[in-house]
């Protein structure tokens, strides 16, 4: 009743913490050395710099005398940024000289420009840093206090009752099959929810600080002893907890309309939590001296959906899903002997090339899976192989058994298109897999003519069932996560523009994120800004330059040197695009109604990856703000 | 507190060539609000900034506490910028309009703000409950501010700002939109400050709230500073001089005898007359003895018996002045 799991992208887990450290290094080091440089620029010749860098000419420039070790500190980050980018440019200059020397040249640059990224930050962080030092819990908590007590005061959270209402009154014109009752009211409900959180949150953060500062309110607390970094984290603190709550409430009530809506009988069937173990996968072709070939794809069909590849039916070709990693509980012995099966599920895409077949049941396409253990099994075995099990096959565990000697199953099946199948094995296979060695799933296409398509994600296994419950409440951190961004865009907006632009840049920026406009993007970055095929035309200044001759978009470039630099400039371009676009936040990653709705249990590691990559965003952000509201003349 | 004290005394509030331009989005000059202005004012002194609407008293305060920021010179307070936020600790802060939050009530108010300064809760909560009480407050303590009168808010403002028995109370127009006991007890609590040894900072354009609370003044105008002294100094007429006698009777003979003896000394007589009550002391007495006789109520002067009129401020009294 379930559908597989169709992930294009993949969602970022623990093992991306370095890639996204390193991509966090470049852009934040990238925005904060273009803000030191700007700032520096500005206050020498406007003398308003120090609004834009505190560090260098605000609040530390006022400093007691036993205090100026703070302001000499900085200092050294300067230099630091000053060594860093001095490596950085003597290793990329010696890096393009011909010989092996090279690579440790690059190495030494990348090293040089991460050290000098870094010190950038701590450079424009420093005062940022010491400030938070001395902040106090108490008066974080006494304005995050007030904040809720003003929202809940100020009967803000009605809109809150416009979703029950919604919900209450919403299955009345809801008519939906059984099978998909679970399905449409989790999507229906994670995106009202959804909806009714990041739009309450917008405005009350929005709202928030220009409301006090309008009605003079702040003027009471900044004449306290209070920093302005406390009175911005307070704010959001408050907001946070308020809406966390709000979430929590909404979330266990919605679980329960939820539970109560649909029927007993498709609960079985579709409320689940399965979890799931994916796999790489590759595929396979025998060669004409009869070796197998491993490669990143199998055969193009010409289909645009270029997230699947096709193996081609009768043909010596396979598609090979690789489980490097699996849960340590299945190696048990006496988990094995109480779950003696284990479930592959998997759905693919049928291209056909005959009118045939397609239709599913006894004539649908022809295929074959094989649960192997490449350490053991060979393809020499197989005449020994189907001997033994036709000796063995009276015998009720003679799948096991041969399971356990060959490290081999084989499942043969026929299939229609994009439906979702699943195939047990005997987790016998596993057992000799403690000695070392890695799963394989190999799918072969046995119908001639035929096509079969998959992505990675499009094959896995099935290790277990976790709590339908926890998966719901797993599923709305995405949304609590997109819910805290937007309280922290908008209050850092809102320190320095009015709620009204605060609110708009806050779309703004969430518009930018969702996934298909990030796709958009991503397309003009360094690696394909020049591709025709990617992104036609070029990057600006090519563009210009197309524009103001009258060419097409395809036509060549003459080949000379102008054109050779004007590209050069589109590409550094791409280089700054790529760092600075690192300020749109990336919504795919908060979005996992499709696991919840599909009946898949979230991968924990995922999870707090996301709040990781999270926080890595909004830090900037958090600093940004901070600057501005010190930068403010509160009464002006 | 005389002059020689003052002078010689601890500085707690220093401006230096303190100057204030505001820009427009464009950095362009849109007003002068304040021009080169050069102060001291020292421990234990109530300090008063006078001057029309937009002469620069409120954007001179706003600058000390560090809400606005100089365009030139230094604004200090303890010897520190007033951008410095350690200072704060010391100082207490009562704005015109007592911008408070109104969703809070008088005890919610005062916790919030001995939060901010990081208070435990044992010491917030004996410190609000002191200070309702000193302001008036404690039967509506559990009002939210909202339904307060403009009166009550501003006490509760004076509580807030009093939350941590700062060393320097700055209050900007503490009797703005008081009825005359809210102006009196208002200044009365400004006398006691002063009596506690605190430094009181007060700008107001009411010069009869100033006169009668203030040390010190100073007169600014369009940004300027005009005038800068003692109260009583500024004040003083020096070629009149001022006497009062009780019971005599005033009489042509009493006259006559008076004109001589100033002319003996080279003077001429200026008025001789019965001196006359404020109005703010005739209000508030009559308030009182309302207070007292609860069916007390207004007859014609004729109908009045002669019990009413002996208390009045300065009966019997007979005030001379003389020009030398």
């Amino acid at each position: 009743m379930l559908a597989a799991l169709v992930i294009e992208t993949p969602y970022a887990s623990l093992e991306h913490l370095g890639t996204a450290w390193n991509n966090w290094l470049n852009s934040a080091g990238v925005c904060a050395l273009l803000f030191l440089l700007v700032g520096e620029v500005l206050r020498r010749t406007w003398g308003r710099g120090s609004l834009v860098i505190h560090g260098l000419a605000g609040n530390l420039s006022q400093l007691r005398p036993e205090e100026v070790w703070k302001r000499r500190s900085l200092w050294l980050w300067l230099a630091l940024i000053g060594v860093g980018l001095g490596v950085a440019l003597v290793g990329t200059v010696s890096g393009r000289g011909p010989g092996e020397s090279g690579g440790t040249w690059l190495t030494v640059a990348r090293l040089g420009w991460r050290v000098a990224a870094l010190a950038a930050i701590l450079a424009f962080a420093w005062e940022f840093i010491l400030e938070l030092l001395v902040c106090r819990w108490r008066r974080i908590w006494a304005i995050a206090r007030l904040t809720i007590l003003e929202t809940v005061r100020q009967k803000a959270l009605w809109s809150f009752a416009v979703l029950l209402l919604l919900v209450l009154v919403g299955s009345w014109f809801i008519q939906v099959e059984q099978k998909d009752q679970w399905r449409t009211y989790v999507d229906l409900l994670y995106r009202t929810v959804t909806i009714l959180m990041v739009v309450t949150a917008s405005v009350l953060a929005c709202f928030s600080i220009p409301t006090d500062i309008r009605r003079q309110t702040i003027h009471t607390q900044v004449t306290k002893p209070v920093r302005r970094l406390e009175i911005l984290l307070g704010r959001m603190v408050g907001l946070i907890v308020l809406m966390t709550v709000m979430l929590l409430i909404i979330g266990n009530l919605g679980f329960l309309y939820v539970f109560r809506e649909v029927s007993p009988l498709a609960r079985a069937s579709t409320m689940r939590s399965r979890l799931y173990q994916l796999g790489e996968l590759h595929f396979e072709e025998l060669d004409s001296e009869g070796n197998w070939q491993r490669k990143q794809t199998g055969t193009d069909v010409g289909d645009e959906f270029v997230y699947r590849s096709h193996i081609r039916g009768g043909a010596p070709q396979e598609a090979v899903w690789t489980f490097y990693r699996l849960p340590p509980y299945l190696f048990d012995k006496s988990w094995q002997e109480r779950n003696r099966r284990l479930v592959a599920e998997f759905m693919f895409d049928i291209y056909r090339m005959t009118r045939d077949y397609e239709g599913g049941g006894a004539g649908g396409v022809a295929m074959v899976v094989r649960f192997v253990n490449p350490r053991l099994w060979d393809a020499a075995l197989e005449a020994d192989y189907r001997r033994e099990a036709q000796e063995l096959r009276y015998k009720e565990d003679w799948d096991e058994i041969l399971a356990r000697k060959y490290g081999f199953y084989e499942v043969p099946l026929h299939i229609a298109d994009m439906r979702t199948y699943s195939v047990d094995f005997p987790t016998a296979i596993l057992e000799r897999l403690r000695e070392g060695g890695v799963l394989q799933v190999r799918v072969a296409c046995r119908s001639f003519g035929q096509y079969l398509g998959m992505g990675p994600n499009d094959l896995y296994l099935v290790v277990g069932e976790g709590s339908l419950y926890l998966n719901f409440m797993k599923g709305l951190i995405g949304i609590w996560a997109l819910t805290v961004m937007v309280i922290v865009l908008g209050t850092c907006f809102s320190t320095y523009v009015n709620a009204l632009a605060s609110m708009l840049l806050c779309w703004a920026l969430l518009f930018l994120g969702i996934p298909q406009v990030q796709k958009f993007l991503g397309e003009l970055g360094p690696e394909t800004i020049h591709r025709m095929d990617v992104n036609p035309g070029g990057g600006p200044l090519e563009s210009l330059y197309r524009l103001a001759r009258g060419l097409p978009m395809a036509t060549p470039l003459p080949d000379n040197w102008g054109i050779a630099l004007m590209q050069k400039i589109d590409t550094g371009y791409a280089y700054l695009f790529r760092a600075v676009s690192g300020i749109v936040p990336d919504l795919y990653q908060y979005d996992r109604t499709l696991h919840v709705a599909e009946g898949f249990s979230i991968p924990g590691g995922e999870l707090i990856m996301s709040v990781i990559l999270l926080a890595g965003y909004l830090v900037p952000y958090i600093l940004a703000g901070y600057y501005l509201l010190n930068a403010r003349e509160i009464a002006a | 507190m005389s002059t020689n004290n003052l002078v010689n005394g601890e500085v707690i509030v220093e401006t230096r060539n303190l100057s204030k331009v505001y820009l427009d989005f464009w950095g362009r000059k849109k007003k002068e609000a304040l021009r080169a202005l050069n102060l001291q004012i020292y421990r234990g002194e109530v300090f008063g900034l006078l001057g029309p609407n937009g002469s620069g008293k409120t954007t001179t305060i706003k600058l000390l506490l560090g809400l606005l920021f100089p365009t030139e010179g230094e604004a200090l307070v303890f010897g520190r910028p007033g951008t410095d936020v350690a200072k704060n600790e010391r100082i207490g802060y009562l704005p015109e309009e007592s911008y408070l939050y109104r969703f809070l009530n008088a005890e919610e108010t005062l916790d919030f703000y001995g939060r901010l300064f990081n208070m435990s809760p044992e010491i917030r909560k004996k410190r609000a409950e002191e200070l309702i009480e000193k302001v008036g407050l404690s039967r509506d303590k559990k009002r939210p501010l909202r339904e307060y009168s403009k009166g009550m808010r501003q006490r509760i403002g004076l509580a807030q700002a009093l939350i941590n028995d700062p060393e320097l109370v700055i209050l900007d127009e503490p009797t703005s939109g008081l009825d005359p006991i809210g102006t009196r007890w208002m200044k009365d609590l400004i006398l006691e400050l002063k009596a506690q040894g605190k430094t009181v900072i007060m700008c107001s354009h009411r010069l009869d709230d100033v006169q009668d609370v203030c040390d010190r003044i100073a007169i600014l105008y369009e940004g300027e500073l005009k005038e800068l002294g003692r109260v009583d100094e500024l004040l003083e007429i020096a070629d009149v001089v001022e006497m009062r006698a009780r019971r005599v009777p005033l009489t042509q003979e009493f006259r006559h005898d008076l004109e001589e003896v100033i002319r003996r000394h080279g003077g001429e007589l200026d008025t001789v007359q019965h001196p006359t009550t404020t109005l703010e002391e005739l209000f508030l007495r009559i308030v009182k003895e309302s207070q007292v006789h609860q069916g007390r109520r207004y007859l014609p002067r004729t109908e009045r018996t002669a019990a009413t009129a002996p208390s009045a401020v300065g009966a019997g009294r007979t005030e001379v002045s003389a020009n030398s």
